[in-house]
């Protein structure tokens, strides 16, 4: 069930009614179940998987609320074993022992499972462990009521691909939830209509042009269509994760509950830090607090702290996907982080220091940032290394080719679009405040909306690129 | 393939493209030389999908193959001072044309340099000006200072909100300004000429539009099997001295459902032809071309048409989608439209070229070569192909070849089934004689539940409504290679069988509705003249 198929629309405004002519105590119960069967729908074999964890993280939430000593790290180590054996093995347990197998020359297929993923593992997942963690810390009380439990982690509109609800985000809004007021319910329109308007008309839309692109990289040589291939996917990468998104956040929203900002501009970064405080913030948030901290906090030495950025940036990349190149994209933006870490402390105090905060030259930071993101792509799209080597020789020009240049007229044309709504919403919050506009402004809105998604969605519906995660 | 599944057409109809939908085009068409030479870029479509071929003739020279392919652009940088002449061939050997245009390479004037500078100046300056306005949007969008936090949704509000009337004014504004653009008519006369909906909205309005001919007007239907298979100017003339004028609406892909819309449209008062031939037999339909019967069915839709419509798909999806198409009507042309906005000159330009359309379609004569000598394995699937056939002609018959699946072939029929009798319901109480006709089924019968007998495909309920069906076997001497160009269409030696063949039975028939005691007096009325149309309307 997409969340830009007519499907999920019937399935959500049932859940709407039913929830709404129920008192929430009983509401809740139902939106636990209409999770659960929104995602057997997938596949209802992968149920169990959820429960499990749910089950475990429950008890063992409890149980590590009233223990202390070492027994509270055993508590948590089985929490950790649990969840991530569970990701590991389904995730990770095919790349790793195929990679070992080749390594150590044995037939792939004598020890490759062939493992189906499950949708969502990796965001449930890290749910669940940020609830461990933070009652491990002392940070939250445990939950009480296993059905407030089952509800954070399954919560059908973050279920499948995000945003990574935290349960400190979450679980407290459970026994304090009212009707949504009416600017909320507004918003949450809003933020539905814009999801399926950057799924359906501009990430399908430049889908087009970076999977005529990555489909066969060798067909398209030069700089110029290997820039514009990358640009192209991560613009779709973008529209197709930050529509889901959004999204998710609006039918939480008109359920009355609060997701947390997942985007905000990303290509309007001027450096690498700032790329991660925009681009999928709750992953790196989560990252942040539950890995880097944890394990540099206290620590002395500045090597110590820049190897801990890399492998933690390094395991951001693995949590894409199980390939060698999501590793390499990872390990790419820790080099990114550490690099513009050394240049700051390097530059601080200096002309060029006090260049780059200038406003004029902000655009610059900006246009060099997104290049440098943009080149990314070249690792996380192909499958292999080998066609990253080749997309990454075609960016830097050693084709000596120019190429054609890949982009549309339309796509070009969503570029600008979406250029100017980025600096509307940056400056002032132009698209959150449609909620507040009145009637003349508000139904044109609406017109609009409703005839770029009923004129130009670009194919039927298509996957969200993140369930892959 | 009575309906016309997608890829069939795409693969067996090269000569219905040539009836009508091709398109060759060259930018610019005269071409300003400097140091002796200048450059146009050729555009081409066959329109259907299937292989043109690109010929190019300069002043005094024989003609060169340019480029190949269904469709395509190609720069030709070589133009010189004269006239060239490219030309848009449905075969190797130059024997069907589909479209031409003539380039002229003038000589170098004075302002010419100056205009090839300035242009080249104006690309720079638009680059220029697009990186200032990037510039200007992200230094606006800067306060200096980095972001940490970033605000969310508003969550109160200073005055009293009305969601819910506003969503449903911004609905109700939309439906109206949808109904406004596409079911106004407006849009309809920008479609892409080439598309399916375009070809369907094109030739029926142009058949409503056509004056009577004074004579017994006969209208054909059909699909890609009847466009290659039937030409209406040969069978005028062998139908003129009976008083006979045919009319042919038949178009690759177009189901029976689109026949009964088409019908609908062309003939509002059922009284303005005297006879309607209806054709069927074994075709195939895959579920995945709903969408396309959909868009290519939409010019012809009305509001009230949502449940009807609907009601002919087999799956939800395709019945969702058709209910949308008859209100949101802007759904159903979501490729043309995207298509318009990317290439906004390219469609004016094709669409000013109706009238061309319109004459190479009606002096279309099929495709000239045949299947003498090509066998087809039903069980392996292997093809020998005869030795006189290109490679492209070749890949065109493999692709006909393509087994389609029993789902495929039912859905077909269950189309045919359940249409068909609505048009002859239509008809029941109105002087026009319904002529049910079997379509040869090519010569390749062992292709799977092609063989299957033709009231299977009817039922004798359905046939015998009619006095005027045409007996089962009476094309069957033409189910042979030397009368096929691929594995369903007939060539141009079969089209003129064919046609020769159909016409003499209608003469015979319609001449003999006189006398025969089962013709009502309206159907005696319309055999012995039509109606005059101002009469009918």
């Amino acid at each position: 069930m997409l969340f830009n198929s007519f499907q999920y629309w019937i399935f959500f405004l049932i859940v709407v009614v039913l929830f709404y002519s129920m008192p929430f105590r009983v509401g809740k119960v139902l939106l636990v179940l209409a999770s659960y069967v929104f995602y057997m729908w997938w596949d209802p074999r992968f149920i169990v998987l959820i429960l499990t964890s749910t089950v475990v993280d429950y008890f063992l939430g409890i149980w590590l609320e009233v223990t202390s000593g070492p027994r509270k790290k055993v508590l948590l180590a089985i929490s950790l074993i649990v969840n991530l054996g569970l990701l590991g093995f389904f995730k990770y347990y095919d790349f790793f022992a195929g990679s070992l197998a080749a390594l150590l020359h044995i037939p792939k297929s004598s020890v490759v499972l062939q493992i189906i993923l499950p949708v969502g593992i990796s965001f449930y997942t890290f749910a669940s462990l940020s609830y461990t963690f933070d009652v491990y810390w002392g940070k939250m009380k445990a939950v009480r009521n296993f059905i407030d439990y089952a509800l954070f982690i399954a919560f059908f509109p973050h279920l499948i691909a995000g945003p990574i609800i935290r349960a400190r985000q979450f679980i407290f809004q459970i026994p304090r939830w009212q009707r949504p007021a009416a600017i909320v319910v507004q918003s949450g329109i809003i933020l539905v209509l814009s999801g399926l308007l950057k799924k359906m008309v501009f990430a399908d839309r430049f889908a087009v042009v970076s999977d005529s692109y990555f489909r066969d990289p060798m067909a398209h040589p030069g700089w110029l269509a290997a820039w514009s291939g990358c640009l192209a996917f991560f613009m779709q990468v973008f529209f197709d994760f930050s529509g889901y998104t959004d999204i998710a956040r609006g039918c939480a929203k008109l359920l009355g509950f609060e997701f947390p900002l997942n985007f905000a501009r990303p290509f309007l970064s001027r450096n690498p830090p700032d790329l991660w405080q925009r681009w999928h913030i709750t992953l790196s948030t989560w990252v942040r607090d539950y890995l880097f901290m944890p394990f540099s906090r206290g620590r002395k030495g500045r090597f110590v702290l820049y190897r801990n950025m890399l492998v933690v940036m390094v395991l951001v990349g693995l949590w894409h996907g199980a390939n060698w190149t999501f590793v390499v994209w990872g390990a790419y933006h820790g080099i990114l982080l550490l690099g513009y870490r050394l240049f700051d402390r390097a530059t601080v105090g200096t002309a060029i220091d006090r260049i780059m905060k200038m406003r004029w030259f902000v655009p610059f930071s900006v246009g060099l940032m997104f290049a440098a993101f943009i080149l990314s792509a070249a690792f996380f799209r192909p499958k292999t290394l080998q066609t990253s080597g080749y997309v990454l020789s075609a960016l830097f020009g050693f084709q000596h080719v120019t190429g054609e240049f890949l982009l549309t007229t339309g796509t070009i044309v969503l570029l600008f679009i979406s250029l100017f709504l980025a600096v509307a919403q940056e400056r002032n919050q132009f698209i959150d405040r449609l909620a507040l506009q009145p009637a003349r402004v508000q139904i044109p809105a609406y017109v609009l909306a409703f005839l770029a998604l009923e004129l130009f969605p670009a194919t039927g519906p298509v996957p969200f690129v993140y369930f892959q995660f | 393939m009575l309906g016309g599944a997608s890829e069939q057409v795409a693969a067996g109809t090269e000569g219905a493209k040539g009836s009508g939908a091709s398109v060759i085009t060259a930018r610019p068409d005269s071409v300003t030389l400097t140091d002796g030479s200048g450059s146009t870029e050729i555009q081409w479509d066959t329109g259907n999908g299937s292989i043109g071929f690109v010929f190019v003739t300069g002043t005094d020279r024989k003609p060169v193959l340019f480029a190949t392919g269904p469709k395509g652009s190609q720069v030709a940088p070589w133009i010189h001072s004269g006239k060239y002449v490219f030309e848009l061939y449905g075969d190797e050997d130059r024997r069907t044309l589909l479209a031409n245009v003539i380039v002229t390479g003038n000589a170098e004037t004075e302002a010419a340099p100056q205009a090839m500078l300035w242009r080249g100046r104006v690309r720079w300056l638009l680059l220029l000006v697009l990186l200032a306005i990037v510039y200007f949007a992200v230094y606006l969008s800067s306060t200096g200072t980095l972001r940490t936090t970033f605000p969310t949704e508003p969550t109160t509000s200073p005055r009293r909100l009305h969601v819910a009337r506003n969503l449903l004014l911004g609905l109700a504004a939309f439906l109206c300004v949808d109904g406004a653009i596409f079911h106004s008519g407006l849009y309809v006369s920008i479609l892409a000429p080439n598309s399916y909906a375009g070809r369907i909205a094109e030739i029926t309005k142009a058949e409503e539009q056509r004056d009577p001919s004074g004579l017994k007007e006969v209208l054909v239907l059909g699909d890609s099997r009847i466009a290659e298979g039937f030409s209406s100017r040969l069978a005028d003339e062998l139908g003129s001295p009976s008083g006979l004028k045919f009319v042919s609406l038949a178009e690759p892909a177009a189901s029976a459902n689109t026949w009964y819309y088409m019908v609908r449209d062309v003939d509002p008062t059922t009284r303005r032809y005297s006879a309607i031939v209806i054709p069927y037999g074994v075709g195939y339909e895959p579920n995945s071309a709903d969408p396309l019967r959909i868009s290519m069915t939409a010019p012809l839709l009305r509001y009230a048409d949502c449940l009807h419509f609907a009601s002919g798909f087999q799956r939800w999806s395709g019945r969702f989608r058709a209910f949308t198409a008859c209100i949101l009507r802007g759904s159903a042309y979501q490729d043309d439209v995207a298509d318009f906005v990317e290439h906004p000159v390219a469609r004016l330009r094709s669409i000013q070229q109706g009238p061309k359309r319109t004459h190479s379609r009606e002096v279309y004569q099929g495709r000239d070569y045949d299947l003498v000598g090509t066998s087809y394995d039903a069980t392996s699937g292997e093809v020998t192909f005869a030795p006189k056939l290109t490679e492209t002609q070749r890949q065109a018959i493999r692709k006909s070849l393509i087994q389609p699946s029993e789902s495929d072939v039912e859905y077909s029929l269950k189309l045919q089934r359940e249409w068909i009798p609505q048009i002859m319901n239509r008809y029941s109480k109105s002087p026009t004689a319904i002529v049910l006709t079997p379509v040869p089924r090519g010569p390749f019968v062992e292709l799977p539940g092609f063989s299957r007998p033709y009231h299977s495909v009817l039922p004798n309920a359905i046939t015998q409504r009619t006095p005027f069906s045409l007996p089962e076997q009476r094309f069957e001497f033409l189910e042979k290679p030397e009368y096929y160009f691929d594995a369903f269409h007939l060539n141009a030696k079969g089209r003129q069988r064919f046609t020769e063949t159909l016409v003499g039975e209608l003469v015979g028939r319609l001449r003999s509705a006189d006398t025969t005691p089962y013709f009502t007096p309206e159907s005696k009325l319309a055999v012995d003249g039509p109606l005059e149309r101002s009469d009918a309307n």
